[in-house]
């Protein structure tokens, strides 16, 4: 018999709101769009207990409902706020090793880069980098969004080339062979 | 190892944990292939971006905005509280209203005030409690909201996508199926370039066109090769596309190689939520295009039409057409957009 209410929130949804949160951050890159996300994706989850009680893996199904939830805000919105990188968004206060301020620079820049590149990917793009970025492996990213083995290789392929494209235009190096699409 | 041993093990392994010799291995071959290298450093430096801690009040945010046995959810009880928010300041408004026209005689009924009760003027403001409720219950209300970074906030502002004239160049077919098969490979074809035209992001110069059209620099080149038939009635569609180079030749950058089936049994029309449930060769060339346009082929969306306007153009194709109709459907039940719950 499926367990509601708090109970299978607690059991089923809390224990993930940590990973739902960073794949959200991923996907978003910034707190406040990756919170409204994750609620979302708990108020799906609440609206449909018995689906979530009958998941084998809780976690894939919530990570679905998040992708979708995902694409069709981004589908409404059209384009998604960035937050500026300073000091409350967490990212200098991780880095490890206590870097020297200019090694924090350094990486500060590097990170805004890739988050720029990272940002002009589509949707599909950016969910399967960030699962992948997470350290889902292709049989679960083929479970949480439901396509096939060999197209999700050839859009992780895609992706990795096309955000390489980015960073290369970003940084200005003329890098022929990195142009998106192109195939080594 | 190869640059395809390099790419499977970056999309399914954790190579941090994989053995001495195959580490080494993966290190020669990154030293001799820049392409690789850079993807290796993309995998690595995305899976090394760090993330912020999960927020200390998500949780009971969570729970106040979802009441989590309620079937329905938070939304509901947010917009419930909104509403309830408003009639108050709704209320608390007319108050100030009423107030405000007390004081201020209306000038309409002014001459016979004057003339026939000067003493009746209204006494001033008899209704503090009514602004003070104004101002308890405006926090109800307006809750505050996270500073967010707009466009002209942020000192990196999301780029806008680049738009560009996707051109498409479909070579003649070069069916080398025979018999039965000979006619499914035929059909494919003849689905897949009505399915391609019937983006209206993508230009596509189809085999059949006249100069000078056929000769025009296209910005993609696909190739289909038909083969069969196939053990068990398949036959196989070989799509290659292939990008233009600086140079101006072109290089092979994806190929796809599905089987089908010569006479499956599916239903007339196309699915339009998998590609996997028919074989037919309608069916697969849908497929095919649509993988294409998911990320190999994206349309321009300068391009594209409006969903209404496809669904009433009767030269396009009835899938196209009922694509336009499921697009104009969903659009019309998606949610309201609610205020953000925080």
């Amino acid at each position: 018999m499926p367990v509601t209410g708090t109970d299978q929130f607690d059991r089923l949804v809390a224990p993930h709101l940590a990973t739902l949160f960073r794949v959200a951050w991923r996907l978003t890159r910034n707190t406040p769009d990756a919170q409204d996300l994750v609620q979302d994706t708990c108020i799906t989850a609440c609206e449909h207990p018995s689906e979530l009680d009958a998941a084998t893996q809780p976690l894939h199904w919530l990570l679905r409902v998040l992708n979708n939830r995902f694409i069709d805000g981004a589908r409404r919105r059209k384009r998604s706020p960035l937050v500026a990188m300073d000091g409350s968004s967490g990212v200098v206060q991780l880095v490890s090793a206590e870097p020297n301020p200019e090694q924090l620079l350094h990486q500060a820049d590097g990170e805004r880069e890739l988050q720029r590149a990272f940002l002009r990917l589509d949707q599909a793009q950016r969910t399967l980098l960030s699962l992948r970025a997470e350290g889902h492996d292709l049989a679960e990213i083929e479970v949480i969004t439901g396509i096939g083995r060999e197209v999700l290789r050839a859009r992780l392929h895609r992706a990795r080339r096309s955000l390489a494209a980015y960073l290369n235009e970003q940084t200005g190096a003329a890098a022929p062979t990195a142009r998106a699409g192109s195939r080594s | 190892m190869n640059c395809q041993d390099i790419s499977l093990a970056m999309d399914d392994r954790d190579i941090g944990a994989s053995g001495e010799p195959e580490r080494r291995d993966f290190d020669a071959h990154l030293a001799t292939c820049p392409d690789c290298a850079r993807d290796w450093e993309i995998h690595t430096r995305l899976a090394a971006t760090p993330t912020p801690p999960l927020p200390a009040d998500l949780l009971s945010r969570i729970r106040m905005s979802s009441p989590v046995p309620a079937k329905v959810g938070g939304r509901r009880t947010s917009s419930g509280l909104v509403i309830i928010g408003a009639v108050v300041v709704l209320a608390a408004a007319a108050a100030m209203l009423a107030v405000h026209s007390m004081r201020t005689p209306a000038p309409a009924a002014a001459p016979v005030a004057k003339l026939e009760a000067p003493a009746a003027l209204p006494a001033p403001l008899p209704a503090p409690e009514s602004i003070e409720s104004v101002a308890i219950a405006a926090p109800v209300v307006a809750r505050p909201e996270q500073p967010r970074a707009t466009e002209e906030e942020s000192p990196f502002v999301q780029p806008r996508p680049v738009v560009k004239l996707r051109t498409v160049r479909v070579l003649p077919l070069q069916n080398q199926a025979t018999g039965t098969a000979f006619t499914a490979v035929e059909t494919f074809f003849v689905a897949f370039l009505d399915d391609l035209r019937a983006n209206h992001g993508l230009v596509v110069i189809a085999p059949d066109q006249a100069e000078p059209a056929a000769t025009a620099p296209a910005e993609r080149q696909l190739r289909v090769r038909g083969f069969g038939p196939l053990p068990e009635g398949k036959f196989k569609a070989e799509v290659s596309l292939e990008d233009l180079q600086s140079d101006g030749s072109y290089k092979l950058e994806l190929v796809a190689s599905p089987t089908g089936e010569i006479a499956a049994a599916c239903a007339d029309s196309p699915p339009f939520d998998t590609m996997e449930s028919c074989r037919s060769p309608a069916h697969m060339a849908g497929a095919q295009v649509r993988f294409l346009l998911s990320g190999l082929l994206p349309p321009d969306p300068s391009l594209q039409r409006d969903p209404q306007a496809r669904l009433l153009d009767q030269s396009l194709s009835t899938n196209s057409r009922l694509g336009a109709l499921l697009e104009l459907g969903n659009r019309r039940s998606e949610p309201r957009q609610y205020p953000r719950r925080h």
